[in-house]
């Protein structure tokens, strides 16, 4: 009888010790099931910073060919470009358009993920200032929601023309923007100034050459807005080596943003939006 | 006694049946955890982090523009023995011209895929496909 219960003792504690090592496997699993998910939900996340990064990182400098130098706040706010393919033989627009047509078919395709470039194009703007720069082949428009906080536009460039001037001309004053060019060439240099009114459409900078080329330079109203700069390099290449905006002094940070970008990963059903940021203070 | 040891038999039979189950359940529950996932998300990190070195140093674009694989080959030998890869460079259009593999490696496992683009050439976009795999 004793060994009868002894028996089944230990067949209970058998029982349960088998139990407790199932069980223990079980979760073993279970754990290892969430792990892996975690690890791949993670992977998602650092695939999608990646793409991202691979789709807006120099975009703009590569096909727009326009840089940021830099952003200095001291008594004024200014903000310095370069820009070093100003010329009629480069679609800029185009550019633009063909990379969003391979980001959202081959380049998508080729990651297994949705890519969607919204307002993506060879404009972007700066806040807080609400100024919009599109470069367009041979010419650069910067339009400023409010002109009155420009308080200088500096431009120094050279124009890549084998040929010489011929005549050159420049607005007078006007207002209170100063406006200052910096321009050399095959027949030497061209350095005018001009305080300018932005609600007027002033006369331009310009020179002209033997070839039949000119380079213009506009600031002021223009298709009924205020404040707008202009650059036409027409039959010539200018290599823009200095764009300055010099503003006054608001607190908010300069930001200077480009089209969003849309990014869904389907197999998680991860989505990505996010503006597509080209500097920032 | 008879009865008594053919019940012994049959509790004995029982026990190790239920052993046997529980034991190969164990078996079936461990076989289905895997370390090839880490595996393989290692190695398409290392491919995503090779692929943004070489766009930020500007070597896919001077391959592109000297037409050479010197670069990116010595890129690949320098990594780590137990790894493989190739690093193939295609136009926006999906035509290859550039590729390079790293020495002495040929067979593939199971490897991982990770692409870059990038602007070469005048404005053309290309793009680099990097297969990695352990040796």
């Amino acid at each position: 009888m004793k060994k009868k219960k002894k028996g089944i003792l230990f067949t209970i504690t058998t029982i349960f010790l088998l139990l407790a090592v199932f069980l223990l496997s079980s979760a073993y699993l279970t754990r290892n099931k969430e792990l892996q998910r975690t690890a791949t939900i993670s992977l998602a996340g650092d695939r999608l910073r990646y793409i991202e990064d691979d789709i807006t990182d120099n975009i703009y400098s590569d096909l727009v060919s326009i840089n940021l130098e830099s952003i200095s706040r001291g008594t004024y706010v200014t903000v310095v470009f370069n820009h070093s393919n100003l010329s009629s033989s480069i679609n800029h627009r185009q550019l633009m358009q063909d990379y969003e047509t391979f980001i959202e078919g081959a380049y998508s395709a080729l990651n297994n993920i949705n890519i969607d470039l919204i307002g993506f194009n060879n404009s972007f703007s700066l806040s807080p200032y609400n100024s919009t720069f599109t470069i367009d082949s041979n010419m650069i428009y910067v339009y400023t929601e409010n002109p009155d906080n420009i308080d200088r536009i500096q431009l120094i460039m050279d124009i890549d023309e084998a040929t010489l001037n011929t005549s050159d001309g420049q607005p007078s004053d006007t207002g209170d923007i100063e406006v200052e060019i910096e321009m050399t060439h095959s027949g030497g240099e061209f350095n005018p100034s001009a305080d300018l009114d932005p609600t007027v459409n002033n006369d331009p900078f310009y020179v002209n050459f033997e070839a039949g080329s000119r380079i213009e330079i506009n600031f002021g109203l223009y298709n009924s807005q205020s404040g707008v700069l202009r650059v036409n390099a027409s039959g010539l290449k200018a290599d823009i080596s200095h764009l300055e905006f010099r503003y006054n002094l608001l607190s908010e940070k300069v930001i200077i943003k480009g089209g969003n970008i849309s990014i869904i990963y389907p197999v998680e059903n991860i989505t990505k939006k996010t503006e597509i940021i080209i500097a920032e203070e | 006694m008879l009865k008594k040891g053919i019940i012994f038999s049959l509790d004995a039979i029982l026990a190790v049946i239920i052993a046997g189950v529980m034991i190969l359940a164990c078996f079936f529950y461990l076989s289905h955890t895997s370390t090839n996932l880490y595996q393989n998300q290692d190695i398409y990190k290392i491919s995503l982090d090779s692929l943004t070195i070489l766009e930020k140093d500007n070597t896919l674009k001077t391959a592109v523009e000297t037409n050479s694989t010197t670069t990116l080959q010595l890129f690949l030998d320098s990594l780590p023995a137990q790894l493989c890869g190739d690093i193939t460079v295609y136009t926006s259009s999906s035509s290859a011209v550039l590729s390079a593999q790293k020495t002495g490696c040929t067979a593939k496992n199971e490897s991982t895929i990770a692409v870059r683009s990038f602007v070469a050439n005048n404005f053309n976009v290309y793009y680099a496909r990097m297969e990695a795999w352990y040796k």
